[in-house]
């Protein structure tokens, strides 16, 4: 008796991890041609995603869209994660977030390259809808906006916003189109922060800058 | 001792004569020669890159697209090819700053960049003099990306062009 007591105070310690890698949670899985798909060479993403509340006022989604997006599997296992893209739009006076897609080039497997591939088409039966602006995210922490997200190439509307596995969340105005500078804000207390410009000239690459004291 | 030596011997000849195996393979025979014309035609377009650049620039491609990467789907081969993609360089203001008040003793010290933000994205020194930024950018009209374009199709290199290492990258 004396004897079993001392194996099983053995195993202790493994019963602690298999306990512990139970309670870990993976993530939310999303579900393929119900949440996300293709058509042919277009992505499309489902709308609206039901844990993000809709508001009059975009902001009030956009400070959402993190937290849910971090709950999803591998949105934040690093070189091992995805990314996830989604899109914002209105439908009437209300703002809704699409749910996001994981789907990508990318092979399964560790990697310092991560993409997502931007949603062209909302499955939202409700019309009309006018999609304001894609988001994405990085597995990543201290990983703000980068040259190929803000590069002029890579817009498909006129705002951007990205975040990462600290949500530090980021928005871009390109100005597609406008020869004015781009701009780089950071959500900080509820508020747009300007944190950087694009120049006109560096707009085709988006390289990022620190804004020059007049603004431009 | 001796054969390990022999081993050694037959690994570096190999080595040797596979690198020139592909140089014989990328240069054709005298009879495929294109007649290079002098003086050369009008340019319609031309650009100067220094060794400097275009070594942080090889380094970078060499670290985001290895040579001999193998696609495992056609999307993959196009995304693999070079050049489908774009390179902007940036040298930093602030690293010319550095050099002309340090009079260019190159006294300015490097880590090496092996820190690691938390598992994240690498970040090497910001401070060094000798400190390229390599932007690689996929081009928008290729690998049939159609509406639905890639995020983050690319990535940043920050190379340090003193002791040749990649100490930096990000999406």
């Amino acid at each position: 008796m004396a004897g079993a007591a001392r194996k099983a105070a053995h195993l202790w310690p493994l019963a602690l991890v298999l306990l512990m890698a139970g309670c870990a949670s993976p993530g939310k899985s999303l579900r393929r041609d119900l949440d996300f798909g293709e058509d042919g060479a277009r992505v499309w993403v489902a709308g609206p995603w039901e844990v993000i509340v809709p508001a009059a006022d975009v902001d009030e989604v956009i400070d959402q869209l993190c937290p849910a997006v971090m709950a999803l599997e591998h949105a934040r296992e690093h070189d091992d994660g995805w990314e996830y893209c989604g899109v914002l739009y209105t439908v009437g006076e209300m703002t809704y977030a699409s749910v996001p897609s994981p789907l990508s080039r990318d092979t399964p497997g560790a990697s310092m390259v991560k993409s997502c591939r931007i949603p062209s088409m909302v499955r939202d039966q409700r019309q009309p809808l006018a999609v304001l602006s894609d988001y994405h995210s990085h597995p990543w922490p201290d990983s703000p906006l980068s040259a190929n997200d803000a590069a002029l190439r890579s817009q498909r509307w006129s705002i951007r916003i990205q975040f990462d596995t600290r949500c530090h969340v980021y928005k871009l105005v390109p100005h597609v189109g406008d020869s004015v500078p781009g701009e780089v804000y950071e959500r900080v207390a509820k508020t747009w922060r300007l944190v950087s410009i694009i120049r006109v000239e560096d707009k085709p690459a988006g390289l990022v800058q620190p804004p020059l004291p007049d603004g431009r | 001792m001796t054969r390990r030596l022999l081993a050694l011997l037959l690994l570096v000849t190999s080595g040797g004569c596979m690198t020139l195996l592909h140089v014989f393979e990328q240069r054709p025979t005298r009879e495929q020669l294109v007649h290079i014309p002098f003086p050369l035609p009008a340019a319609r377009s031309k650009v100067e890159v220094s060794g400097v650049w275009l070594r942080a620039i090889n380094l970078a491609m060499d670290d985001f697209l290895p040579p001999g990467k193998e696609a495992k789907t056609p999307a993959d081969a196009c995304l693999f090819e070079r050049e489908n993609y774009d390179v902007v360089v940036v040298e930093p203001e602030r690293a010319r700053a550095v050099e002309e008040n340090d009079g260019g003793t190159g006294s300015e010290e490097i880590d090496g960049g092996e820190s690691d933000l938390d598992g994240g994205q690498r970040q090497g020194p910001e401070q060094s003099k000798h400190l390229l930024y390599v932007i690689i950018l996929l081009r928008a009209d290729v690998c049939q990306q159609g509406d639905s374009p890639l995020m983050d199709a690319g990535a940043t290199y920050a190379i340090d062009t003193e002791r040749w290492r990649i100490v930096g990258w990000s999406l």
